[in-house]
């Protein structure tokens, strides 16, 4: 199976891992066999790149479906996974985005468990100094909100 | 620059992002910016009890809703909430839900239609009954109580204060209580007060005693015959076969439905004695009367006589067995004379013989299958 990432570079995967996700799959199915590249214009090639040594990896995993999803917990990422996420803020967004367009369940799991677990144990300070976030509370709303939801706080 | 994704562009990849978040830090999510807050709090409050089991946090929890999230909905969803599910039951936790829940009722305003109470924890049920008191307008309105476990109460002659606010209910349609055998007799005085107040209302009584006298059963009969008229159905436990007993059924024109158990007849008197009292009972059943539980009367050996007296309709007959002669050849009188009898209950299995027998005149089945509660 031909891909082009946005940047019009070419990659030449297995049918197989193609189909981890399920936008290629439903395409695959669409058009039978060609060999007409499918473009990808929302993925950029690095990113691609990665996506594409992801789903190598799980090629042989079994099918997730989308109904899947009790096991919430965001510490159950194993080493291979951990290690493919050890990637710069901005790479882990872009692979959170290309796995929601290219409809790669397991890999959107797994970035947005790696998100949550940067977001775990974080004041909410911390957590804007992680992401870059603009603190726009007035200071009325943001006691209104604590004032609401104190009930929660960790003890 | 923040991803897109936080900044409000893809809602549901923050929030696939924010589920996989503890529940303590989600909090710390809500005070982020206006956007977060947006995404977390619905994620915080969805089902907050799965994640919490500190009693102290539900009082909290309580405090921080506001007038229209205390609606009865929202009630109805917390009882729903995995509170009573919990792997290790924790007493305290329930009470402290209970009492909340109560106390939310109660400050809202909320004026109750039926209550059940079990009173299991003194300290709980003192707290609760106060509740109450404090706020009559609560419980002025119920149309069906239920009371159990309430000689823990320590009321005998006297209701204690608390107790009083149940005694002022005037528009009870249905009342169960539970009486506990304390020692050796079950004290009725308390019931007595609230019979007077619903009066003609009153359709449907259950007075349940495991054991032992009632203390009262003469007030308590006298009460029934002069205020309660309109009962349609009674289940009566640990009674005797005294005139004012048949006084009372003789007056319950519209009843229905008759439940007795442990007759304490059965216990003092003289076989020949007894024969008399069953026969005079059966000749007073009312004429609306067509349901008869007797199964756990002690009365089984003397059935034949109850039927062979008895003129009223009945459609359903509960007893413990057949398993003699006399109630056979009765049962099967009965079903010519009255043809109103559609079903007979039993507990135990009636030998094949006579089941053929009977069957030819009326349904034998088994008497859970038959059973009307109140």
């Amino acid at each position: 199976v031909k891909l082009t990432s946005s940047e019009g570079t070419e990659f030449i995967i297995d049918r197989k891992v193609a189909e981890k996700s399920v936008l290629l799959k439903n395409m695959l199915e669409d058009v039978g066999e060609s060999d007409m590249a499918i473009p990808l214009p929302n993925v950029t090639g690095p990113i691609l790149n990665k996506v594409i040594d992801y789903c190598t990896h799980h090629r042989d995993d079994p099918f997730v479906s989308q109904e899947d999803d009790s096991k919430k917990v965001s510490d159950d990422i194993d080493d291979w996974d951990a290690e493919f996420c050890k990637v710069d803020q901005g790479t882990l967004f872009e692979l959170i985005l290309s796995a929601n367009y290219l409809d790669i369940k397991p890999l959107l799991d797994l970035t947005c468990k790696t998100v949550a677990n940067m977001i775990k144990g974080k004041t909410p300070d911390e957590i804007r100094k992680t992401f870059n976030i603009t603190n726009d509370f007035t200071p009325e709303e943001e006691e209104h909100v604590r004032k609401e939801n104190e009930w929660c706080e960790e003890r | 620059m923040a991803s897109k994704i936080f900044m409000g562009d893809m809602p549901e990849l923050m929030e696939n992002i924010l589920n996989n978040v503890k529940f303590h830090s989600i909090y710390s999510c809500a005070l982020v910016s206006r956007h977060w807050c947006k995404m977390s709090i619905p994620i915080l409050w969805q089902n907050p009890f799965t994640y919490n089991n500190n009693p102290l946090f539900i009082s909290q929890y309580l405090l921080s809703l506001d007038e229209n999230e205390k609606s009865e909905s929202r009630i109805d969803q917390w009882i729903n909430l995995k509170y009573f599910n919990l792997d290790k039951p924790c007493e305290s936790l329930k009470c402290q839900i209970m009492k909340c829940l109560l106390k939310l009722f109660v400050e809202n305003g909320a004026i109750l239609h039926k209550l059940d109470l079990y009173f299991d924890d003194y300290e709980l049920q003192s707290e609760i009954l106060h509740l109450f008191r404090r706020n009559e307008r609560f419980v002025s309105q119920l149309q069906e109580l239920s009371l159990a476990g309430i000689s823990r109460l320590n009321i005998k002659s006297e209701c204690n204060e608390e107790f009083k606010v149940l005694m002022n209910c005037k528009n009870l349609k249905i009342l169960r209580i539970k009486l506990e055998y304390n020692g050796s007799m079950t004290y009725a005085s308390h019931i007595v007060h609230i019979l007077e107040k619903s009066g003609t209302l009153l359709q449907r009584l259950k007075i349940e005693s495991d054991g032992g006298k009632i203390c009262g059963e003469s007030l308590l009969l006298r009460t029934l015959k002069s205020f309660c008229p309109n009962i349609t159905y009674l289940n009566i436990s640990c009674i005797r076969f005294s005139t004012q007993f048949k006084d009372l059924i003789c007056n319950l024109q519209k009843l229905q439905f008759l439940t007795l158990r442990y007759i304490n007849d059965v216990l003092i008197e003289e076989e020949e004695e007894l024969k008399t009292r069953v026969m005079q009972f059966a000749k007073i059943l009312p004429s609306t009367l067509q349901y008869l539980d007797l199964r756990y009367t002690g009365l089984n050996l003397y059935i034949d006589i109850l039927l062979n007296n008895c003129c009223a309709p009945l459609k359903n007959l509960l007893i413990n067995n057949i398993d003699n002669e006399k109630t056979t050849e009765a049962l099967i009188k009965f079903c010519i004379r009255k043809r109103t009898l559609n079903y007979v209950g039993i507990n135990i299995k009636t030998n094949s013989h006579i089941k053929k027998e009977v069957e030819v005149y009326v349904k034998l089945v088994p008497s859970r299958h038959i059973i009307v509660s109140c």
